[in-house]
């Protein structure tokens, strides 16, 4: 495996690092995890990398961020790694509190068509966020982006506004997933690493669902 | 009746596709055939021990029985009726079949599969044992492992005077659905059946399903 810190423009605490297997690989996954209070970020990165994944971590120190910053930082990154692999697909993983940046990363990279054919988009908690219900709704309108939309138990509220959007999407014939996460949830990427987590379990399939074609 | 706010997991089965619903013990797990007529292959595995898998045999044949009542092998799963495992755990227990004829989804035939395909003329199509099979993968079980499934909305029914089994198109219509409530934390793997030659099982058109989870 190859680790290369990516040059960047964006604040002090965004230090993007792209992981690549040594083999050839054209999928992309982007992940801004909160490095503060999640673990497990190492064992996730060797996970998705042995999986075939060049993995761009993008996580902030803290959660107290300028999302648009990180938002131009992670097109920035995307771009440099789109000169240096193919672009067969691209996922992006938000983590709780990074649903706005990343959203606006994802519209941003379609913008400047960095995502190639296949995109995929997991968040934790979006719409805790005040500014993602628009960025989500504008999101709606990209055709090829499949979303996770997991919400923690605990708050009804949220998880109802979630399901709301989840359920929009379906009557636009996106490809959306809804998906409450335990109370004593772990990790964002302790779950995604665990490919027998609902979570973890989902996102792999997301862009490569189990299907019925040949081989 | 279902609220939004009990939901745990949402999500539309595309034709020719399979996925996981993950259902703790006390929750609900509804299929609802989005179109009519289609099929969707269900296998149920205890979620602490995916080995310990259904039975749809016991599950016809194993049902406790009230005070004085006779044993009878049974041909069907309706509302009521417990989902046993291959060890008699009980897994879930169907609780709604919304159809106009209950109880009709196949408990006795096992998937289609590659070998199915290919005898018929189509080499290289994948089934729904192919399918559950790569869902199951991750939870360290084998093709071999995969139990027989209980077939949702499959209308299968024997002819005694010809002595074989008929496969008929469906008697769902768009909307129809079956619930089960989980007894047993449970991983249920799922196959929206891409049988689309050979015979009408899913009518003229594959469609999609929705799968959804909610808690009490």
């Amino acid at each position: 495996m190859k680790r290369i810190a990516l040059p960047h423009t964006a604040s002090s605490t965004f230090r993007p690092v792209l992981s690549r297997p040594e083999w050839a690989a054209d999928r992309l996954l982007v992940s801004v995890l909160k490095q503060d209070t999640e673990s497990g970020g190492a064992a996730f990165m060797d996970a998705y990398v042995s999986e075939g994944w060049n993995v761009l971590e993008a996580g902030s120190a803290t959660g107290d961020i300028d999302s648009d910053a990180v938002a131009f930082g992670l097109v920035e990154a995307v771009k440099q790694v789109r000169s240096q692999t193919g672009s067969a697909a691209t996922m992006f993983v938000a983590d709780r509190g990074m649903a706005s940046a990343v959203c606006r990363a994802v519209m941003l990279a379609h913008r400047d068509d960095l995502l190639g054919s296949l995109c995929g988009l997991v968040t934790v908690d979006a719409f805790a966020e005040s500014r993602a219900p628009a960025l989500c709704k504008e999101l709606a309108e990209l055709k090829n982006l499949a979303t996770i939309w997991a919400v923690h138990r605990t708050d009804r509220a949220l998880r109802e506004r979630t399901l709301k959007h989840h359920t929009a999407l379906q009557t636009l014939g996106r490809e959306t997933h809804f998906l409450v996460l335990p109370v004593a949830a772990r990790s964002l990427a302790e779950q995604l690493t665990d490919s027998r987590d609902p979570l973890g379990r989902e996102t792999r399939w997301l862009l490569d669902p189990v299907h019925s074609r040949s081989a | 009746m279902l609220m939004p706010e009990q939901i745990v997991y949402d999500y539309i089965l595309p034709p020719k596709t399979g996925g996981i619903a993950f259902v703790a013990a006390g929750e609900s797990l509804r299929i609802t055939d989005l179109a009519g007529l289609q099929v969707v292959d269900m296998a149920v595995f205890k979620r602490d021990n995916p080995r310990d898998k259904l039975s749809t045999s016991y599950s016809r044949t194993r049902y406790k029985p009230r005070p004085g009542e006779k044993f009878v092998p049974r041909d069907k799963l309706v509302p009521g009726d417990i989902l046993l495992s291959t060890i008699c755990t009980p897994l879930m227990k169907i609780t709604a079949d919304s159809a106009e004829r209950v109880g009709v989804h196949d408990v006795h035939h096992r998937m289609c599969n590659r070998e199915l395909y290919e005898y018929y003329g189509y080499p290289g199509r994948r089934g729904c044992h192919e399918v559950i099979a790569d869902l199951m993968q991750p939870f360290g079980l084998l093709p071999e492992d995969i139990p027989d499934t209980m077939d949702l909305f499959m209308n299968y029914h024997h002819d005694c005077g010809k002595g074989h089994w008929i496969i008929e198109p469906g008697v769902t219509r768009a909307g129809d659905f079956i619930e089960f409530e989980a007894i047993s934390d449970c991983i249920v793997a799922l196959s929206n059946c891409p049988m689309d030659v050979i015979v009408p099982v899913n009518g003229s058109t594959l469609s999609p399903v929705h799968v959804q989870v909610w808690e009490s």
